[in-house]
């Protein structure tokens, strides 16, 4: 069976760009551009990775990371936290959140999938 | 013992006449001319009643007496007048003239009283000047003579020689003590003299203010520097005026310094604000001026053995300047810590920016580069190509307004003003941002006034102007709601306003809207795209059609941004202007408050308790 990604990303191409990508390696994916559907769709179907952007409307990625993170029946889903903010503190900041692996935009396509497998145990 | 004499002592400073406050030598003088002459009164009206109970007083007893209440009288003129020689010589005078009476009447020369005579000699240095001492020894001498001659006819010639002889050799005894009493004595003030004005000239050099404190922190003596450190004359300094005249919050900081100076040898320091003086009349009215002053005080100690209490001498000067200079470069410091995080924050939104795009245009070209990846089927192909383009065409977006921004910036943007039709601009503007509208779910409308004039002005600013209103009313409005754009004549005003149903502007944020790189929340956790610049732009270029931008927002129910311009952006700027000030007075009187008027190129802000029209 395939295995799932939840994609949380509020810009339409770069969704397009994560879920083609995964969709050309064989993986499910489930798309929401909402911090608080990202949480309800991680119960429904618990997913087998999460891919997370930082700049979301009304809830920052980074809060949803801590809920997840202390959330007993989520915090063991891998998360990749996927930002355009670079800058100098910013990785170091976001790590911190618990996310499992940080990826900065704009991504290459090799290191993406090869982290996206890593983390779904396919490497 | 110390206590009584030192209370004493200060009892008698507070009858010293003023006018002796300026001379360090002269106030001890005066305190015990006084002092004694009073003492000798007292003692006098004291006797009375006891000379009445041992049996009634002697005649020639009352010229001592009123001899003595004399001296008590001259006491009352010197405090009064502060004319000590005067009272002196009539001090000498009436005891001499007293002494004499007394004993002709009674036992002539050999009278005990003739004593008297020899102590107004030897006091009258501790008074008086030499002049007085010459008055005293004439005086003294003449009264001798007096009495002898009074007594020449009854007694025995020898025996009248033997005491006149006796007396005169006493009488020049003292006076001889006296010169040398009154030589030391010069020499000693003299000396003091010298010392004071070397002291003062020190003191005066630095122009710092001196002041002499007793030991409950009240002023005896201010120095000359009064003047030109606080602008009063020394003498409003004294008692408590100075404490009168400390800001009433640093009066305990002021006393605390006079207190820990007082408790130990240790230079204590404050500063603290002092009133400035009013020696100007025009002044006077005037709210006070408050200088900040720093205290330096230290204890010195008195002259234990002379029953002399510790004084605490301070030392001020006027720090209103360095502080001033300290507070400015705080400030300054404040703000290129502000404009550094400023740019920090830009540098990561721009980092943001571009990234964002770019994100898709190498993800996708990298797909279709790739033959694992390339998706069969020209269609999706296609779709990756335009994506591309889109995202291309953004990225051009935001250098553009860089760009714009850095030119306005600069000031190297230059106007080039044309005639077109506005509403035409318009409504293009409107098109353009129709397919956006209609992705977020917004009904986007415009309002247009038919038959508007012709607008002179930057056609390409004025449609960058509209599209950057549109797409942050549109940005920050959610799923639902309303955008709309009223473009109408006001008089000689035209006003393009976009109104939302968004999410509105805080109040606080309301000042800063439209500074380079500001988005009303920290930039981390911005859920809105954009780089902050829009809003800037349209300032910068407002501003260079001599226009102005008033946005009113009310929290979570919508803003409403209004551009005004002249309708030739050429004629400049005084009838646009002055049309422009009356509008915006009129349009704040139906408002609320009015938080903020309109410059040229300033952000206008109106409150943001507008009812918004529906």
């Amino acid at each position: 069976m395939a295995k799932t990604v939840l994609i949380v990303e509020d810009n339409e191409l770069n969704m397009k760009l994560f879920n083609d990508l995964l969709e050309a390696h064989g993986y499910h994916t489930l798309k929401t551009s909402s911090g608080v559907e990202a949480i309800e769709l991680a119960r429904q179907h618990t997913p087998d990775l999460i891919l997370m952007d930082i700049q979301l409307p009304e809830v920052s990625g980074e809060d949803v990371m801590q809920w997840i993170k202390s959330d007993d029946d989520l915090k063991a889903i891998p998360i990749i936290a996927i930002t355009a903010f670079a800058m100098k503190g910013d990785e170091e900041r976001i790590r911190r959140k618990g996310c499992e692996a940080y990826l900065s935009k704009p991504i290459s396509v090799g290191k993406f999938i090869e982290t996206v497998r890593i983390y779904l145990g396919d490497a | 013992m110390r206590r009584p004499i030192a209370l004493l002592a200060r009892q008698l400073g507070d009858l010293v006449h003023a006018s002796a406050d300026a001379d360090a030598l002269a106030r001890p003088r005066h305190a015990w001319f006084i002092g004694s002459r009073l003492a000798l009164g007292a003692l006098a009206l004291a006797a009375i009643p006891v000379m009445l109970a041992a049996g009634g007083v002697p005649a020639p007893a009352i010229l001592l007496v009123v001899g003595c209440v004399l001296q008590a009288v001259t006491a009352v003129f010197a405090s009064r007048t502060g004319r000590l020689h005067d009272a002196h010589a009539a001090s000498i005078l009436s005891a001499c003239a007293a002494l004499a009476l007394y004993a002709s009447v009674s036992e002539g020369l050999g009278s005990p009283a003739l004593a008297g005579l020899a102590l107004v000699v030897l006091e009258a240095p501790l008074v008086g000047r030499i002049r007085e001492l010459r008055f005293a020894a004439a005086l003294a001498m003449g009264a001798l003579a007096l009495v002898a001659g009074a007594g020449a006819g009854a007694a025995d010639a020898r025996d009248l020689m033997g005491a006149f002889g006796v007396h005169s050799s006493v009488l020049a005894f003292s006076l001889g003590i006296a010169l040398l009493t009154q030589r030391e004595m010069r020499a000693r003030a003299l000396r003091e003299r010298r010392l004071t004005a070397h002291n003062r000239l020190l003191v005066d050099g630095f122009g710092d203010l001196v002041t002499r404190h007793d030991a409950q922190g009240s002023v005896f003596y201010a120095g000359p520097a009064a003047g030109s450190v606080l602008g009063v004359a020394p003498g409003a300094l004294t008692g408590r005026g100075l404490f009168e005249r400390v800001h009433v919050a640093d009066r305990p900081l002021y006393l605390m310094a006079l207190a820990d100076a007082g408790a130990g040898s240790a230079l204590s320091r404050a500063q603290v604000r002092v009133r400035k003086g009013e020696l100007d009349p025009a002044e006077r009215a005037s709210a006070p001026v408050y200088a900040w002053i720093e205290v330096r005080a230290r204890r010195i100690e008195g002259d234990a053995e002379a029953g002399e209490d510790a004084e605490i001498v301070c030392v001020m000067r006027d720090v209103s300047t360095q502080r001033q200079h300290e507070a400015e470069i705080d400030t300054a410091r404040a703000a290129a810590e502000a404009a550094a995080a400023l740019k920090d924050r830009f540098l990561a939104t721009v980092s943001h920016e571009l990234r964002t795009p770019l994100n898709a245009i190498i993800g996708f070209s990298e797909m279709l580069a790739d033959e694992k990846l390339v998706p069969s089927g020209d269609a999706r192909q296609r779709d990756y190509a335009r994506i591309i383009h889109v995202s291309g065409e953004h990225l051009l977006e935001v250098v553009n307004t860089l760009l714009d921004m850095s030119k306005i910036d600069a000031g190297t943007l230059t106007l080039q003003p044309e005639p077109f039709d506005v509403a035409r601009l318009a409504d293009a503007a409107v098109e353009m941002l129709r397919l956006k509208a209609e992705q977020s779910q917004i009904d986007l409308s415009a309002a247009i006034q038919p038959g508007l004039p012709e607008l002179v002005a930057d056609r390409r600013a004025c449609k960058q102007i509209l599209i950057n209103l549109l797409s942050n009313a549109i940005k920050f409005t959610p799923r639902g709601g309303r955008v709309r754009l009223d473009v109408r004549r006001e008089g000689d005003i035209l006003v393009m306003a976009v109104e939302d149903t968004g999410i509105g502007i805080a109040a606080e944020d309301l000042p800063r809207l439209g500074e380079p790189f500001f988005q009303a929340r920290g930039s981390y956790d911005r859920p809105y795209e954009g780089t902050g610049l829009g809003l800037s732009v349209v300032r910068g270029l407002v501003g260079l059609h001599a226009g102005a931008v008033q946005v009113e927002s009310v929290l979570g129910k919508g803003t409403r941004f209004s551009v005004r311009l002249g309708f030739d952006c050429r004629v400049k700027p005084a009838p646009v202007h002055g049309g422009l000030r009356e509008v915006l007075a009129e349009g704040s009187r139906d408002r609320a408050t009015a938080a903020s008027m309109v410059t040229s190129s300033k952000l206008s802000v109106l409150s943001d308790t507008v009812k918004k029209s529906a």
